[in-house]
């Protein structure tokens, strides 16, 4: 059984080592649907771990209400609260072989052997750890770790599963692996999940939903395709992904003026002629081309990633804009010094107030 | 109650164990450890039943008892000195020098701290004694005395050096060789390297090593009493002998307090000024690049110092088996078996008595101290502090002011336990728990947190987290502190000694009495036995040791 978890002006305020005191978590609220994979995203010290370990049990709120389903967990210790945690570094129990620490939490609910046997296999089997039960720790990869860890939440049927920065010790492309093989487990069992990470690739990839946490506050939240298409402030937009923040003039209802150069933007929310507004263009929703027409910059810098070539242009104005375009192998490289005409895409500018 | 308290409380409260336990570890503490002190204290203020501070006055003035100070702090002084360079001698050979047997010496060298702490003085007597292998039978002097300043501190040198070995071997092994390399390779001189790097950097932990050398001068009991003779008073036997000789508790008790107030300043300085000031510079990698600041001829000359210590050891030790075997010492050399007959017959008693008092403290102390080490890094509650200073607080307190306190705190209701099995069980417990708890705590403080936190996730409450998780990973402090408390119990002898009752007899007290009536063979036969016990119990402990941590090399993430 997976439970909703409903999160009401939670704040958390610690004792800072100099005498006074830090808001780690300041009045978040947050609805989180039963089934759901919620990430929370941000820098650190932004107060998402902290928020998981008050949904852990293992921090008390200084004020504000934690339920799962309609019970309160504020008082409730975490051993009791039927979650289950994947830790940052994975908290294997060093004195127990794999089977043992995937069995731990069962033995403590004082199953059969048999069953515990039963359904240990199974999620060995699951989390591809088959062959592994009687492996030590201490003679598994970091990726095999992290499974057992996995494996060991898992086992649990836990109302909710949680997860801390699991990936974050693993190389990049274990790491990519693991985060696809997370978020097929988490749909095939289908337990509420809470997942704090800071790395926005992670977050776009395996949420229903992202909540970008800033300072202790929650700065938006929405899903991937939302949070990255219509980021709420400059810090979500420079947070996800990269961008380009560009000072503009709204004009009509359909254009900006950029350093005196009319943008086509779509979606303006209209506001007075005349209002001064920030665009977020995404480097990758610029084209290039040798027009003599429109916005125009020097290239400053010119670099070839393989995938796409990576342009630093100087504009007139309106500051130095960055601008990826694919597939360099056939389309070349512009040379440093080259004057060249940016048009961004209507569609992909987002304007902020 | 501050509010952070009641805080700390209420989360505590949803474990109920865990807070039964805690109540009950603060209540034992309190009233064996800290309790006993107060008496001793409130004794030392009292004099035919009203408040004075007459006692003190009356010590003051009396020249035997300004002595008994001056003498005591003079040799602890001078045996902190000495025990610690010879300390930092043998640490420095054996751990940064390429020199040959470094295993066999590092034994033979620890071999005192695994003896009866006054072995040593037995040794003295049968080489340098009135009738002295040494001073008798090859030199031929007859108006030699070994007894006094010079036999007390040769003797305590002897036995506590090992202890500032011990510690700064681990001062030393923490200190990256690749500093002494980055000194030679800017331009220092061996020399200058070595006293501008290498010396700094461990200096806190000289001072650390000898303050507890001083501490374990100022409260050693035996050595004292067999060879500090009349005319040299100290203060420790001078305690014993008021209480057990002139049966005046109160000027025992204003001893046992002067005694007390340099330990406890050594303690203080110790553990709250210098604990802090150690160098770590380790790397993680291994630190077993030997040292260049040493060139070949000083190498040798240093090496060859250890080893006249490490024979003079073996040849302590040999004399104390020679004498166990040998009729009368300095008259008949005709080897004997009858001191261990005497030993397995008359004394067979106290041999079954201190085993079982060992047997019993042992694991009490080994699990307790494992517990407070656990509360006192992983949990939060008010007293915290408090309750980890009483429990390591026994360690800076002279056995002898112990044992004053216990008489006074326990030879009347409510709790009436002089005499018993119970008294010297209980007084063990507490005594040597400290070094189990510090050795926990350091081993606790790298052991990620997340490691407890999942088991609780996973449902287990505080107690079944540290019986499942904590004490597995503790496995290896917590058996090293098992050692310690089983030699301690075995080899106790200056709290005990006041403990000790017709029904529950000691060894070691047993050793002092042989050397006090002159019975030497008697008292190297019981010496014997009691390093034996003590070899054996090592090897078993080891061995469960082995057999317990099967796995426990830690998992790193990668």
């Amino acid at each position: 059984m997976t439970d909703s978890i409903t999160i009401a002006h939670l704040n958390k305020v610690f004792a800072s080592p100099e005498g006074g005191t830090v808001a780690a978590v300041k009045d978040v609220s947050l609805e989180i649907g039963a089934g759901r994979l919620v990430t929370l995203l941000g820098p650190s010290g932004c107060g998402k771990t902290t928020l998981l370990r008050m949904i852990a049990g293992f921090e008390e709120p200084t004020s504000g209400d934690i339920f799962f389903g309609t019970r309160r967990m504020n008082e409730m210790p975490p051993n009791r609260r039927d979650t289950a945690m994947v830790f940052q570094s994975y908290a294997i129990f060093p004195h127990l072989d794999v089977f043992e620490n995937v069995a731990f939490g069962l033995h403590l609910r004082h199953l059969s052997g048999a069953e515990i046997a039963t359904r240990v296999e199974r999620v060995l089997e699951l989390t591809g750890l088959g062959g592994f039960a009687r492996r030590a720790p201490s003679q598994l990869s970091g990726g095999q770790q992290q499974r057992v860890a996995l494996a060991r939440c898992i086992v649990m049927e836990p109302r909710v599963l949680l997860f801390d920065e699991p990936l974050s010790n693993l190389d990049a492309k274990l790491r990519e692996q693991m985060r696809g093989e997370i978020r097929e487990l988490q749909q095939r069992v289908g337990i509420t999940s809470v997942y704090v990470t800071h790395d926005q690739a992670e977050a776009m990839s395996i949420s229903d939903e992202i909540v970008v946490m800033n300072a202790g506050a929650v700065a938006q939240r929405g899903t991937p395709h939302e949070i990255y298409a219509h980021p709420a402030s400059r810090f979500v937009a420079g947070f996800i992904g990269r961008a380009n923040f560009v000072a503009a003039e709204v004009l009509d209802a359909q254009g900006v003026a950029v350093a005196g150069v009319r943008l086509a933007v779509a979606g303006l929310a209209g506001g007075p002629v005349g209002t001064r507004v920030t665009l977020v263009v995404r480097p990758e929703a610029v084209r290039l081309s040798q027009a003599e027409e429109g916005l125009r910059g020097t290239v400053v810098r010119a670099t070839f990633l393989g995938n796409v070539a990576e342009y630093r242009i100087a504009v007139a104005q309106a500051g130095e804009w960055l601008v990826e375009v694919p597939n360099p192998v056939e389309n070349g490289l512009f040379a440093v010094g080259t004057v060249v005409s940016l048009t961004p895409s209507a569609a992909a500018v987002h304007v902020l107030a | 109650m501050t509010r952070r308290a009641r805080a700390e409380l209420r989360i505590l409260a949803r474990d109920p164990l865990l807070l039964a336990l805690l109540a009950g570890i603060a209540l034992a503490i309190a009233v064996f450890v800290v309790y006993p002190l107060l008496r001793v204290l409130l004794a030392s203020f009292q004099a035919d039943g009203a408040w004075t501070g007459a006692t003190y006055l009356d010590l003051a003035g009396r020249r035997l008892y300004r002595n008994a100070l001056v003498n005591s702090l003079g040799v602890g002084l001078l045996v902190g000195v000495l025990g610690t360079a010879l300390g930092y001698l043998a640490a420095f050979v054996l751990t940064r020098l390429d020199v040959p047997c470094r295993t066999l010496l590092h034994y033979v060298t620890i071999l005192p701290i695994v003896s009866p702490p006054f072995v040593s003085a037995v040794s003295i007597v049968f080489l340098f004694g009135f009738n002295g292998l040494v001073t008798r039978q090859v030199l031929g002097l007859d108006d030699f005395s070994i007894y006094g300043f010079h036999g007390v501190v040769l003797s305590q040198v002897f036995t506590f050096a090992p202890i500032a070995y011990l510690s700064l071997r681990g001062v030393l092994a923490a200190i990256s060789p690749t500093l002494e390399d980055a000194a030679l390779n800017i331009g220092a001189t061996r020399w200058q390297a070595f006293c501008r790097v290498s010396l700094p950097l461990s200096l806190p932990g000289i001072a650390s090593a000898f303050l507890v050398v001083f501490i374990e001068s100022m409260a050693d009991f035996g050595n004292p009493l067999v060879l500090a003779g009349a005319s040299f008073p100290m203060l420790a036997p001078q305690a014993y002998l008021e209480i057990t000789g002139s049966f005046n508790l109160a000027r025992g008790a204003t001893l046992a307090i002067v005694l007390l107030v340099p330990s406890l300043t050594a303690f203080a300085l110790q553990r709250y000024y210098l604990a802090k000031r150690q160098y770590i510079t380790v790397t993680g990698k291994p630190a077993t690049s030997t040292s260049k600041v040493v060139g070949p001829v000083t190498k040798w000359i240093l090496w060859g110092l250890v080893v006249a210590f490490a024979l003079l050891v073996a040849s302590f030790y040999a004399v104390i088996l020679v004498g166990a075997f040998t009729r009368v010492w300095g008259f008949n050399y005709t080897p004997t078996l009858a001191h261990f007959a005497y030993v397995f017959d008359v004394g067979l008693q106290s041999v079954k008595d201190t085993l079982v008092v060992a047997v019993l403290s042992t694991p009490v102390s080994g699990v307790l101290g494992m517990l407070v080490a656990f509360l006192v890094v992983r949990r939060r509650f008010p007293g915290r502090t408090a309750l980890e200073f009483g429990a390591i607080l026994p360690f800076a307190v002279p056995g002898t002011v112990v044992g004053i306190g216990y008489i006074l705190a326990f030879n009347a209701p409510p709790l009436v336990l002089t005499g018993t099995l119970g008294i010297l069980v209980l007084c063990f417990v507490f005594r040597y728990m400290p070094v189990g708890i510090q050795s926990g705590i350091a081993v606790l403080r790298q052991i990620d947190p997340s490691i407890e936190e999942a088991a609780q996730n996973l449902g287990a409450d505080g107690i079944t987290t540290f019986r499942k998780v904590t004490l597995p990973l503790l496995a290896p402090a917590f058996f090293s502190g098992l050692i310690y408390a089983f030699v301690r119990a075995m080899t106790a002898i200056s709290a005990a000694i006041f403990l000790v009752s017709a029904h529950w007899n000691l060894m070691t007290v047993q050793i002092l009495n042989q050397v006090g009536s002159g019975r030497l063979g008697v008292a190297a036969a019981f010496s014997v036995v009691v390093i034996a016990l003590v070899l054996v119990a090592i090897g078993i402990i080891s061995l469960l040791l082995r057999r317990w941590s099967r796995h426990t090399a830690m998992v790193r993430p990668a």
